[in-house]
């Protein structure tokens, strides 16, 4: 038994139901195996302690991880409102969970409290076999805006260049508080995260966003947290309306939907930009952005299409299966974590996002993840050493886990 | 002195004459270095205009064709949600399952956050909410006197913002927590049964024409259902009736079988006993008019002699009748076992042969016997399979004039061996057909009137072929003879089996 996957999903709309029918399926799937982990994903919509309590009631007292999300994925299917639940079995593989709350009183501190409680539990479990670790799953509420500052904290601990995957979770109303737990212990202002580790352990990391730049670039001249105000002394509001001109009108509802396909991208590296969805244009024109901003950046309006999105999807699954192509593997599982804001513009394609993943790999890979607004992933994947995770939006990450042939 | 002043001079003079020359050169390259330097700034500049009227061509495209790609999908979305009423409707007639196939993700997928069916009461004069989405389990409140403001409506209308709205709709807006709705009248055959309201918390954009065209197909296409869904109830209901009196009428016609088995098994019962009861002093009748005939008991006048014959003859025929009738009660009742046993065609058509031979010869009647079976044997009661056989000749010999043919011919059919026993006599009247193998018909023609028979024979037959598991039909037609044809097993089910 060296890893076994377990998957089921549920769109009960009582949530304690939802949470128990999915356990159901996912220990059907699972087969005989007892499970030791469970990760689900549930709509922020449903209260996540029945969810928890839902599944508790078929599982028994396992180590849960849940966490809220906008829509979710298993395998070939879509459901916005719906609990998808992934147990994990076998003893090929460590794991290490821990969970920080008070996330936005300083997002750096709660970032290395994370870190350090995920080694010291995987210390505990494994005795000195910390050098294991290959990769961590780290899941925030958005209850904060130095979303870097989280990563930066993590990164200082495990590794700059540690493959930290993950997001912060999100909701489609910013008065629709989001929400992770570990066991019985929820946060609306906390941080989730597993450590998995395993001498065997094979981890593919694939991440890509797929708006391609376009016009000239600007540097950021005036910046303050999230909020940029001047860009060549020109305001954002203003850099926008010389390539959108009549197309912005900032009373029309569909203004979410042009910055949803007209984003800023910030230079991170030579031709690689990071997305950033304009939150809201505030009236003396400068715009509010979901993470902070550094002054003197460079950046770019870039522009989504459904095919530039699909080919980035395409790229990142084909960075994940990398390392199992060279272990000639198929991975046991691929968590996936996208961006909402691609549903918008893959629009009913978003199932063919799916099922280009779904071809490349065998029936047995199960596919299980979550579409939020914020995105933990290296740019381009971890196959480049290069590629610390940087907290992006917008972008599709795959992470591929599956066990070396022994 | 003067020359080397001179001479100073002249190198002066060079000196800045070359310096000069200098300078000239050098102001004269700056200034087409600095001529080509604008130039190519001037190149970058409109390169960088290009790039950016090249970037907002792009922008404006790009949008336009998102926005088409948009309401591609709204339609297909829309297609999708009608797939799956129609497939929801193929599978249930229930009103309420019908309307409640369209979840939250359906209506968010159109654009919208909430729906509502209100139903009008048959009178026109009641309301009542139907079926919800995106209220979660609170049933949302219809406000007093909204009737008169929706049933008014002759075609969808659109509402996209507070400021907007009709005063009347107000509280409709109110209860159902709507900014934004498009209220859409449900109507069937020209009559309003109701209204559909699809709205927003938030302020809507105006609607397009093929959002208010799909809206208007789902509508349609809800309307339908719940018709078909009533037409349906209204069916399944005539047809529950229906099944009821059926079912009614059913136990009925069982209670009176039931009486007529009753009847039927009391009658044979008392035929049964009758007939016990009368052969008793029958066979006495008997005996003492053998031993009266015998003249033992003294010598008898000629007269007496043919008064005691009758009495003999008839009591012969009463005992046949009896027989008769005592067979046909026992095997009806079961009682007669049948001796199955493996018996030899050929040995039965032996024996009929040797009875009925000295009769045809008598009557001047041609008798055939034609023995085509694939099989010799069959599992019978060999002196019951006789009696039929016997029976049914009797009665062709009965009805076939001098000179006239009867005979019987064996085929094998399908497991079975199948009995023709035909005549050229006066044949059977169609509507005596039906009747022949009740007990005491007699068909009503002259041969019948001429000569006696109790009308037990072919019930008898029939009887015997059935306790067999066999059936037995007839063809006949007048002046054209009849043909009796009786199919046997050639094993018993237990053999077939076995």
């Amino acid at each position: 038994m060296a890893l076994k996957i377990g998957t089921g999903i549920s769109s009960d709309t009582n949530a304690y139901f939802a949470g128990k029918n999915a356990a159901i399926k996912a220990l059907s799937s699972l087969g005989v195996d007892v499970p030791e982990l469970g990760i689900a994903f549930s709509h922020y919509e449903y209260p996540i302690l029945q969810i928890n309590d839902g599944i508790k009631a078929t599982l028994g007292e396992k180590n849960l991880v849940i966490i809220n999300s906008q829509a979710n994925v298993m395998n070939n299917t879509f459901k916005k409102r719906s609990v998808v639940l992934n147990l994990l079995s076998g003893h090929s593989y460590y794991h290490a969970i821990s969970m920080v709350k008070n996330l936005s009183e300083n997002p750096y501190v709660a970032g290395h409290h994370l870190a350090w409680g995920l080694l010291d539990s995987l210390e505990a479990k494994t005795h000195k076999k910390e050098s294991q670790k290959k990769l961590a799953l780290v899941f925030g509420s958005d209850s904060f805006i130095q979303k870097t500052e989280l990563l930066r904290g993590l990164q200082e601990v495990l590794g700059v260049r540690f493959p930290i995957v993950g997001g912060i979770v999100s909701s489609d109303s910013s008065l629709s508080p989001t929400e992770v737990s570990f066991n019985r212990q929820s946060s609306r202002d906390g941080v989730v995260g597993i450590l998995f580790a395993g001498e065997n352990l094979v981890i593919g990391v694939g991440s890509h966003h797929g708006w391609i730049p376009l016009g000239l670039p600007k540097k950021i001249k005036k910046a303050e947290a999230n909020r940029v105000q001047n860009l060549d002394d020109m305001s954002p509001l203003k850099y926008y309306f010389q390539y959108l001109g009549k197309h912005l009108d900032l009373r029309k509802e569909d203004t979410d939907s042009i910055s949803t396909i007209y984003p800023l991208g910030l230079e991170a590296e030579k031709d690689n930009y990071v997305i950033r969805f304009p939150k809201f244009f505030e009236p003396g024109g400068s715009i509010l952005l979901d993470s902070q901003v550094a002054e003197n950046q460079n950046l770019r309006l870039m522009m989504g299409t459904r095919k530039t999105l699909l080919e980035a999807t395409e790229k990142a699954l084909n960075q994940a299966l990398e390392p199992f192509q060279k272990e000639k593997i198929s991975p046991k599982f691929i968590i996936l974590v996208a961006g909402i804001e691609r549903k918008d513009i893959l629009g009913v394609d978003i199932n063919t996002e799916i099922n280009l993943i779904k071809k490349k790999v065998p029936e047995t890979t199960k596919i299980i993840g979550i579409y939020t607004r914020g995105q933990f992933a290296p740019l381009g994947g971890s196959s480049k050493l290069a590629n610390t995770s940087r907290y992006q939006n917008g972008a599709i990450l795959l992470a591929a886990v599956g066990v070396k042939r022994v | 002195m003067y020359i080397n002043i001179g001479l100073g001079l002249l190198i002066l003079f060079f000196i800045l004459l070359t310096l000069a020359t200098f300078l000239i050169t050098l102001l004269g390259q700056e200034k087409i270095n600095k001529k080509k330097l604008l130039s190519e700034l001037d190149y970058m500049r409109r390169v960088y205009a290009d790039v950016e009227t090249q970037s907002k061509l792009l922008v404006d495209t790009n949008l336009n064709f998102q926005r088409i790609q948009r309401e591609l999908d709204k339609k297909l979305k829309a297609l999708n949600t009608l797939y799956k009423i129609t497939q929801t409707v193929s599978n249930t007639f229930e009103t309420d399952k019908i309307l409640e196939s369209i979840d939250q993700e359906d209506i968010e997928e159109l654009g919208f956050e909430k729906l509502a069916f209100f139903i009008f009461s048959e009178d026109g004069k009641g309301i009542r909410v139907k079926n919800f989405t995106g209220y979660g389990d609170e049933e949302p409140e219809i406000p007093d006197n909204i009737i008169d403001s929706i049933s008014a409506l002759k075609g969808p209308i659109y509402i996209g913002s507070k400021v907007h709205m009709p005063e009347g709709l107000v509280p409709l807006a109110e209860k159902l927590n709507l900014t934004s709705m498009i209220i859409m009248p449900l109507s069937i055959r020209e009559k309003h049964i109701g209204v559909m309201v699809i709205g927003n918390t938030k302020t809507f954009q105006k609607p397009s024409e093929s959002d208010i065209e799909i809206l208007s197909l789902l509508a349609n296409q809800l309307v339908q259902s719940i018709e078909n869904s009533s037409l349906y109830e209204q069916l399944w209901k005539s047809y529950q009736d229906l099944e009821e009196r059926v079912k009614e009428r059913t136990r009925e016609l069982e209670e009176a079988n039931k009486a007529l088995q009753v009847v039927d098994q009391a009658k044979n019962e008392f035929v049964s006993a009758v007939a016990h009861e009368l052969r008793t002093p029958l066979t006495s009748i008997k005996g003492y008019a053998t031993i009266l005939a015998s003249g033992r008991l003294g010598k008898l006048e000629k007269d007496q002699q043919e008064r005691l014959k009758r009495i003999n003859k008839h009591s012969n025929e009463l005992v046949n009748l009896i027989n008769n009738l005592l067979d046909i009660s026992r095997i009806k009742a079961g009682k007669t076992t049948m001796h199955i046993e493996d018996t030899s065609l050929r040995e039965v058509i032996r024996d009929v042969e040797e009875i009925i031979t000295p009769q045809t010869e008598e009557l001047k009647i041609e008798f055939r016997t034609r023995f085509e079976a694939e099989t010799e044997n069959i599992m019978v009661d060999k002196i019951q399979l006789e009696r039929v056989l016997i029976n049914l000749l009797s009665n062709a010999l009965k009805f076939t004039p001098e000179l006239g043919q009867i005979g019987f011919n064996l085929t094998s059919e399908d497991g079975y061996i199948k009995f023709e026993v035909y005549d050229t006599g006066a044949g059977i009247d169609d509507k005596d057909l039906d009747k022949l193998f009740n007990e005491f018909f007699r068909a009503d023609n002259n041969i019948n009137r001429e000569k006696k028979g109790t009308g037990l024979g072919l019930s008898l037959v029939k009887q015997i072929i059935e306790a067999h598991s066999g059936t037995i039909w007839v063809n006949s037609k007048i002046g054209q003879g009849s043909h009796f044809y009786f199919k046997l097993p050639i094993k018993r089910e237990e053999q077939k089996n076995g």
